[in-house]
């Protein structure tokens, strides 16, 4: 016991050091991934992907691309700030589902987890936004109809 | 100033504790979020855990639907509470429970953040696994005084070999964008390019400097007072308030290490 855990927290520190290059991609390690950290933090600062969406009516024709994820208001908590949390990691959601459509079929991209969550995501705002059932939508990540268009849902 | 391995841990303790309990409290507010009815649904989540291990599915099982999520978060608190108090049994039941948080967001919910929560209670962990073992409490420790200097530098290294951070111009577009909701005030700060140099600059001396901290405490706590500076900063521009108490968790492991190192009474 006395040598073990040293040498495991040892093994920690050289893990985090080869993973600052190259990341782990296996299931399970992407789930507990906040064992071996990465401290790349601001590596790139260009803008993440944004979550765009756009309605129509039964019947009708799509509207304009708008917007899903609003950019937080200014006044925020510095000991608690849940709703700006979640906003972070709802573009996170967002990032995901754009790494993991990289190479992926296009009829199989509604079957991906994070596809499915951005979608009820979409969907959530769509509802408290006042559309009701029957309005069709589509949601794009990236740039306003250039980036990946997902298939038409119907809430 | 220096402290004793045990007051080094103490204060890791309750300061990893206060953390724990902010983090637990403001999961608890957005719990629609991961209902079953929400964006993060159990029931669509829990597909893509087919391929996993046998065990690591069951406890993930177990842990992760939104009751259970929830129970998991409610027990956090009176634990962050114990840990404070000096039940050092409670660390590892703490970080079993961050890392649950973290699969149930498919990987972290709040990045770094995360990342430096599991190190303060790893090594607490690792503590609390041989209180009589000087060995153990000192690898603990040492665990998460690298963890902490490699944060910073391998950050630091990372945007020093941009040129566009050399340049300023990158902090200048990052608080300038939508990404983080920052405040117009903050933006205004770094909006001409000698002030964005100068900023850009001082970040990153202070990143790449951060091993510095080591050579004993007269430096480490500049450091730390810059470092709580950085992360208030942070919070305040881009809302990562998170992070503030995470690495201030560390920051007692650092004080107990650079007295130790104490490279400055070799030169002295």
């Amino acid at each position: 016991m006395g040598l073990v855990v040293p040498l495991l927290l040892g093994l920690g520190v050289l893990l985090t050091l080869s993973l600052s290059r190259r990341p782990l991609r296996s299931k399970a390690w992407v789930l507990l991934r906040s064992l071996l950290p990465s401290w790349r933090f601001f590596e790139d600062v260009e803008p993440g992907p944004e979550l765009l969406c756009r309605v129509a009516l039964p019947g009708g024709e799509y509207g304009a691309w708008q917007g899903v994820l609003q950019a937080r208001a200014a006044s925020r908590g510095l000991v608690l700030n849940a709703a700006g949390n979640l906003q972070l990691a709802y573009q996170s959601l967002v990032e995901q589902l754009e790494s993991e459509l990289d190479g992926v079929e296009r009829g199989v991209a509604p079957t991906l987890v994070p596809y499915r969550l951005v979608q009820r995501l979409v969907e959530q705002r769509l509802r408290s936004s006042g559309n009701g059932v029957g309005t069709r939508y589509q949601f794009c990540i990236g740039d306003a109809g250039e980036g990946y268009v997902s298939e038409e849902h119907a809430l | 100033m220096s402290l004793s391995l045990v007051d080094a841990l103490t204060w890791c303790a309750r300061l990893s504790a206060l953390s724990v309990a902010l983090q637990t409290l403001e999961l608890l507010q957005i719990r629609a979020a991961y209902a079953d009815q929400g964006v993060w649904s159990w029931p669509i989540l829990k597909e893509e855990h087919a391929a996993l291990p046998l065990p690591l599915r069951a406890l993930l099982g177990a842990l992760l639907p939104y009751r259970a999520f929830l129970a998991l978060l409610v027990v956090r608190l009176p634990l962050a509470g114990l840990l404070a108090m000096g039940f050092w049994w409670c660390a590892p039941l703490l970080l079993v429970s961050q890392l649950a948080i973290g699969a149930r967001f498919r990987g972290t919910f709040n990045g770094g953040s995360d990342y430096m929560t599991v190190v303060v209670l790893s090594g607490l962990s690792a503590a609390a696994g041989g209180l009589n073992q000087p060995l153990l409490l000192k690898a603990g420790l040492a665990y998460v005084t690298v963890q902490l200097v490699l944060s910073y530098f391998i950050a630091g290294c990372v945007k020093v070999s941009r040129s566009e951070w050399r340049r300023g111009e990158a902090l200048r577009r990052l608080l300038s964008s939508n990404r983080y909701g920052t405040p117009a005030w903050i933006s205004v700060l770094v909006a001409k390019p000698p002030a964005a140099r100068l900023a850009a600059g001082a970040l990153l001396a202070f990143e790449c400097g951060f091993p510095l901290a080591l050579v004993g405490p007269r430096m480490a706590l500049p450091f730390m007072a810059c470092g709580a500076l950085f992360h208030l900063g942070n919070a305040a521009a881009f809302g990562l308030n998170r992070f503030l108490f995470a690495w201030v968790a560390a920051y007692p492991a650092l004080l107990y290490f650079s007295a130790q190192l104490a490279i400055s009474s070799f030169i002295h």
